[in-house]
């Protein structure tokens, strides 16, 4: 058995390897190569040259601008988050008026955060809810502008949590329907969510939220699997 | 050059389990990767899961990235364009239509975008070059299937010539390219 192949000719395996970067491959020839590429280093050697000299092409393309549900899934994905909006509508004296004797629960809240936070910016919100703990304190305010595009939670505490666990929020339908995971929430007091139309639709028509305490980087099963230790209802202003 | 080696910074920054640098490195990177996903795959889902696949390894994988190895824009377009080909190779999946814009015979310098190519980096600048110096129908092909992901049969019917002249032009422009580029 010859043990020099024709795959240890330099001709033969450069070639290999730009067609393989280049991407000109079909499905079985792509598989054959990537097992040659496991099993040989100057393969795989020669696919990163290629990759070197191929690669700046991606350079000269114009970018697009993914969806932001796309972050949203890796950020969900991955447990990570969006630092803190540089400025609330927290301070808001409008913002103030127009949710005073819709959404009591929500004033106290607010109230107690009304100096701490920057000056506003950002549209006066449409809805909210106020999450309370089992006492009917409040913990958690979570609001969003009319069009729905993004949920602001503000942390109105600090809860405690474990370094083995991560909070996630629940949309409950009514109905005794399952709850639907709307995110892992990171350690922030403000925490910033982009909703796609499928959250959008289920925030909306359920009407309730509630966080659940889950295992490090959330539910393993996409039900809530810990206590609920915070819910609260969405009020429409 | 200095965009480029910020991303490695970057990536360095992601190996360490920095997740201000990784929501950066998404935010300066993304664009392009996605351009690449949705020029290969032409359907906005599929980019969309290649994309947010691709992104999961870039964070998961940032500590395997070697500067000394390549750029690292080249490393995340090798993870992103590997994923999408996968897709595009595997029986099940069907890529998007192509639209008119895709046929045009000068799609090339409309993917392009001259102003910033070689303003961000000499390599982009080298590898322009070279693919000036290919035969019109070569440089053709290798830009339709670096950008849109094209097998040679796609492409020998894509462009109406037989399946045994487009894999020649293909591998001897990438041997010229070979030559011009080192």
């Amino acid at each position: 058995m010859p043990r020099l192949d024709r795959y240890q000719d330099r001709k033969v395996f450069e070639a290999l390897a730009g067609d393989y970067v280049l991407g000109t491959m079909g499905g079985g020839a792509r598989r054959r190569f990537l097992e040659l590429m496991a099993e040989r280093s100057y393969m795989r050697e020669a696919t990163a040259v290629w990759e070197r000299r191929l690669h700046p092409l991606g350079l000269n393309i114009i970018p697009i601008t993914p969806h932001p549900r796309v972050w949203r899934r890796i950020r969900r994905e991955i447990g990570t988050y969006r630092p803190p909006h540089p400025a609330g509508f927290w301070g808001n004296l409008a913002v103030w008026r127009s949710i005073a004797g819709v959404a009591v629960l929500a004033c106290v809240g607010l109230t107690l955060w009304q100096t701490a936070l920057p000056p506003p910016v950002t549209p006066t919100p449409a809805y909210v809810a106020v999450l309370v703990d089992a006492r009917q304190a409040p913990v958690i305010v979570a609001t969003a502008p009319r069009d729905t595009q993004r949920l602001t939670l503000l942390m109105m505490q600090a809860p405690k949590l474990g370094a083995k666990s991560d909070f996630e929020l629940w949309a409950i339908p009514g109905s005794g329907q399952a709850p639907v995971s709307i995110a892992v929430l990171p350690r922030n007091q403000e925490i910033l969510i982009d909703l796609d139309d499928q959250d959008r639709q289920v925030i909306l028509s359920s009407g309730a939220f509630a966080i659940s305490r889950e295992p490090k980087g959330g539910s393993p099963t996409g039900a809530p699997t810990g206590p609920v230790l915070y819910q609260g209802e969405l009020v429409t202003l | 050059m200095e965009r480029l080696d910020h991303f490695a910074e970057l990536l360095s920054r992601c190996a360490g389990g920095d997740r201000q640098a990784f929501e950066e490195l998404y935010r300066e990177s993304s664009g392009r990767l996605y351009a690449i996903c949705l020029g290969m795959l032409r359907r906005e889902d599929l980019a969309e899961d290649v994309l947010q696949d691709a992104f999961i390894n870039i964070w998961r994988g940032a500590s395997s990235f070697d500067p000394s190895r390549g750029a690292a824009l080249t490393w995340m377009t090798s993870i992103v364009r590997n994923r999408a080909l996968d897709l595009l190779r595997s029986a099940h999946v069907q890529a998007g239509q192509m639209s008119d814009e895709f046929h045009d015979e000068d799609f090339a310098t409309q993917v392009r975008s001259p102003s910033t190519a070689a303003a961000m980096d000499a390599s982009a600048e080298a590898l322009a070059r070279c693919l000036r110096q290919l035969k019109a129908p070569q440089r053709r092909c290798i830009m339709m299937a670096y950008y849109y992901g094209h097998t040679h049969d796609e492409l020998s019917t894509l462009t109406g010539t037989p399946l045994g002249t487009v894999k020649a032009w293909i591998r001897r422009g990438l041997e010229k390219l070979r030559e011009c580029l080192g």
